[in-house]
């Protein structure tokens, strides 16, 4: 069959209609804010597109459905790999009281049926997934392949509005209850005794561990441990196939593969391999818990910090008047669930979606390759859909390889120059100014989060906010990249730009966690909250100023770290 | 044992919950006795006594007057100057002043010492309401020996008359003469340290701290305010305990007609009155009473100075703490939950009333 080699031409931008634009996106906005928590380092053109197209759409869905007064979601644009937002404040006054009465009726669901319609959205996700999962691309037709295409934009699309949805609800009431408990009670969430209250949940990431763990106490049974000692899945997994003990274990490690093996070891990315695709992140996870002979005693804590929340949720409702404890504590119910919200959507929407997103660009990369479309699947990443759309029925009539050059030679361009942390006309100040006055739930809990105080009597080398509380030193680990996770010692100090769920399983056995960006809600604080460990959040600088080998103190309490020695 | 048939005399551990006409503070020494928290022995002379004295003792005429007089605020101090002269001026009622000496005798027995003096404070009814604290409204003799002790019961009853007394019930709509009051006798504990203890941070209103306010000697200065105590603060979960030492430049002791102070040298001043060891007895104390009364707690306490630890770690009294409500974002009784958390979402999250700002 005959290809033709002439070149497609080159598009000058990348996420059509929303790469940044000065001239036209500063009269729109005069602050733009970089995503630094999701687009650091800069994504590919294809995740880019994903995200901006639909991010974007789910926050504008999520405040509409809900009918926020003082805000309509946020605006995205693509510049360099990096996602920049700007926040849709409404300011007629007239306009925030419309709103206001919808959402009096559009909240109610929120306060008074939270777990059904969380499980309702996490059972549609799956729907959703297991009918994208029924599709095998390599046996699927071009046409067929197309409309698994436009399935997974579709899912994409609808992941994004329930987790916005969501997210916008539960951060309104987490954040309601941090302003009544900073009034009634003195305390705020930078403080122990706040966390206190909210601690103690179990969720879905949480199982995946409890499950790895269990696998690590099934090989050491099955005499598998030499087999599980060392290398990649590539070593490991031939290596257990060659006994039946090992076959019987693989059985298992395949079955909660196949059903939680569906993450990214980037959240928002999908250019490195899912667990399905690779388990050496699980491997290394079962190998650590193999190391300990001890029990997996996140369940003995979180039993421990659920009653403690307990006591201190009676506590609270007992300085109230009668009639006011019963909302109070409906929206204390609430706010509890942030935490594992916060943890668990990540696992059943972003991952998930991404982790799909990655099977159906791959699927359609090795029919491209195969027609000469392209020279790898993964090429792939580097267009965005409609190129895909253009070229996937007759993928033998398009050469698409210059186009992927020049994509891949910008990106990498983009991974060695910073993107600038703020665009526009505006200082810093007088942009979070804005987001302050737009009272957007997410931007003041994500985006902006609390800024560390400096406190030159303590002369710490390291000022963050509190994400844990408590003390801890250790040996500084400074990891970068997930696939370096390996190299976590028991009793380190994690240091890292920012964690997703797939980190989860080392905060079993670190002894404090220092992160670059994020709030009280992001995935470390959350997490090192369930361990009861330090976790110092938003020190910025981290990854820059701590190197691997450093032994450090963390005070996550007062969001400190110093430096104690060199290696 | 019974102190009495005739329910005049009860004592302490004779009060579980719920027994009537003892008052407040009565009842909440009973109450601590039966959960095992430990306080000076000692009797309570019933509301029945202060009845059955009340009825033969020609006082009628005086209260009939007093309660006739709401709003007057003129006579109506006149009136209970000559209630509380009637008082004192009239004998007790020789059963009850058998029944007290005989319970005298069973305190001596109790105490090993002859020499024994107590700790006389007046248990109203009103007393301790929550919501309504009307601590210190009625008066407290210590270092009360056998024989001044009728005349402080006597007293005790004089002061349900005193004009803050009857000010206060005019001001909160009590009934200004039928009321009725007990008498708590206890022995004198020989106070090394006393003070105060809350099981919640009463100014931030951090449920999650035990505040200990401390001085030598007994409670008095620290109640008082007069000198600023040591501070100890327990962190109810991990049990940490930061220590703030006061500025105790003198201390209350036992003196004639109750306390008197004394200046304390400087070596005393700089040395914190109470061992880490009893600041945590202290706070263990304070969270089994609150996790009890299901709600945070004020008590008052005292270390002797010739028990062994932990048993010279005695409680004094134990009351509400008056509870901090929502301001404007208080409930009314009978509204929906969601509806309220509604109208606080909007008003407070999303400017409502705050829109000025924006």
């Amino acid at each position: 069959m005959s290809v033709t080699t002439q070149g497609e031409p080159v598009g000058s931008g990348v996420v059509a209609g929303f790469d940044f634009e000065e001239e036209r996106d500063l009269k729109e906005s005069p602050y733009w804010f970089l995503d630094a928590t999701h687009s650091v380092p800069p994504w590919t053109p294809m995740f880019g597109w994903f995200w901006t197209h639909f991010c974007r759409h789910g926050m504008q869905y999520g405040a509409e459905a809900l009918s926020l007064p003082t805000v309509r979601g946020w605006d995205w644009r693509f510049r360099d790999g990096g996602g920049y937002l700007t926040v849709q404040a409404v300011s007629d006054p007239a306009e925030i009281r419309r709103r206001e009465e919808r959402f009096r009726v559009a909240f109610r669901p929120f306060l008074e049926s939270y777990n059904e319609q969380w499980s309702g959205f996490k059972n549609e996700m799956l729907g959703h997934y297991a009918r994208l999962k029924s599709v095998d691309p390599d046996q699927a037709s071009n046409f067929e392949l197309l409309a698994l295409l436009e399935d997974t934009i579709g899912v994409t699309r609808r992941m994004w509005e329930i987790h916005m949805y969501m997210m916008y609800g539960v951060y309104t009431i987490y954040l309601l209850f941090e302003d009544l408990c900073q009034e009634l009670l003195g305390i705020d969430d930078t403080s122990a005794d706040f966390h206190r209250l909210l601690s103690g949940h179990d969720n879905k990431v949480f199982e995946v561990d409890r499950s790895l763990w269990q696998l690590a106490k099934d090989a050491r049974e099955l005499g598998l441990g030499d087999a599980l000692a060392g290398g990649d899945a590539a070593q490991t997994l031939p290596a257990l196939e060659a006994s039946d003990a090992g076959r019987q274990w693989l059985g298992r490690f395949r079955a909660l593969l196949d059903e939680d093996g569906w993450r990214l070891q980037r959240m928002a990315e999908i250019n490195l391999p899912t667990w399905v695709e690779d388990p050496t992140p699980a491997l290394q996870i079962v190998r650590r818990f193999l190391g300990s002979t001890a029990d997996f005693d996140l369940d003995d804590k979180r039993e421990e910090l659920a009653r403690e929340r307990r006591e201190a949720q009676q506590a609270v409702l007992a300085r109230l008047r009668p009639e006011d404890r019963e909302w109070f504590g409906t929206l204390m119910g609430v706010a509890e669930r942030a935490g594992s919200f916060s943890e668990e959507h990540n696992h059943y929407l972003d991952l998930y979606t991404h982790a799909m997103i990655r099977r159906t660009v791959l699927g359609i990369g090795r029919r491209l390759a195969a027609a000469g479309t392209i020279d790898e699947a993964e090429d792939t990443f580097f267009l965005v859909p409609d190129e895909l759309r253009r070229v996937t029925g007759t993928p033998e009539f398009h050469r698409l390889q210059p186009l992927v050059e020049e994509r891949r030679a910008e990106w990498q361009s983009w991974q060695h120059k910073e993107n600038p942390p703020l665009l526009g006309t505006l200082s810093l100040e007088e942009a979070i100014g804005r987001l302050v006055v737009s009272k957007d739930p997410i931007a003041l809990k994500v985006v902006v989060g609390a800024m560390p105080k400096v406190d030159p009597a303590v002369n710490a080398d390291l000022y963050g906010v509190c994400g844990s509380p408590g003390v801890a030193e250790g040996t500084a680990r400074v990891i970068l990249d997930e696939s370096r996770l390996g190299d976590v010692q028991p009793g380190d100090i994690l240091v890292a730009a920012t964690t997703s769920p797939s980190w989860t399983a080392v905060f079993a056995f670190v002894s404090g966690v220092v992160v670059d960006r994020g709030a009280s809600l992001s995935h470390a604080a959350v997490v090192g909250r369930e361990y009861a460990i330090p976790v110092v959040m938003n020190v910025f600088e981290g990854t820059k100023k701590l190197r691997s080998g450093q032994r450090v103190r963390v005070d996550g309490t007062n969001g400190h770290v110093f430096i104690l020695s060199e290696e | 044992m019974a102190a009495a048939g005739s329910g005049q005399l009860r004592w302490l551990e004779e009060c579980p919950k719920g027994t009537g006409g003892i008052g407040g503070k009565a009842a909440g020494l009973g109450e601590m006795l039966a959960l095992g928290l430990r306080v000076p022995t000692g009797f309570v002379v019933t509301e029945a006594a202060y009845d059955a004295f009340r009825a033969c003792s020609g006082l009628e005429a005086h209260l009939r007057e007093l309660a006739a007089l709401h709003g007057d605020r003129q006579w109506m101090s006149t009136v209970a100057a000559t209630l509380r002269e009637h008082i004192e001026a009239t004998p007790l009622p020789a059963l009850l002043v058998h029944e007290i000496s005989r319970a005298c005798d069973e305190l001596e027995r109790r105490c090993g010492v002859e020499e024994f003096t107590v700790a006389v404070r007046s248990s109203a009814s009103a007393e301790d309401l929550p919501g309504a604290s009307f601590a210190g409204q009625q008066d407290t003799y210590l270092g009360v020996s056998r024989d001044g002790l009728v005349d402080a019961v006597r007293r005790c009853w004089a002061s349900l008359f005193s004009e803050r007394a009857v000010a206060y019930r005019a001001q909160m709509g009590f009934p200004l003469a039928d009321v009725s009051i007990a008498v708590v006798v206890q022995k004198l504990v020989s106070a090394r340290a006393s003070g105060v203890m809350f099981t919640m941070n009463p100014v931030t209103g951090n449920p999650f701290e035990v505040i200990i306010e401390a001085n030598w000697g007994l409670g008095e200065s620290v109640v008082a305010g007069t000198v600023v105590p040591d501070r100890f603060v327990v962190s109810k979960h991990d049990c940490t305990l930061q220590r703030q030492l006061g500025e105790k430049t003198q201390a209350a002791v036992v003196g004639p007609g109750g306390h008197r102070m004394i200046d304390l040298p400087p070596e005393r001043q700089r040395e914190f009155c109470l061992t880490d060891a009893e600041v945590f007895e202290l706070a263990r104390l304070g969270r089994l009473m609150e996790q009890h009364y299901g709600e945070p707690r004020d008590v008052e306490w005292t270390a002797d100075s010739e028990l062994p630890f932990p048993e010279n770690v005695l409680l004094l009294q134990v009351r509400p703490v008056t509870t901090t409500g929502l301001g404007e974002w208080h409930c009314e009784q009978g509204k929906n939950a969601t509806d309220h958390i509604l109208d606080v979402l909007i008003g407070k999250r999303f400017g409502g009333r705050g829109r000025a700002e924006a």
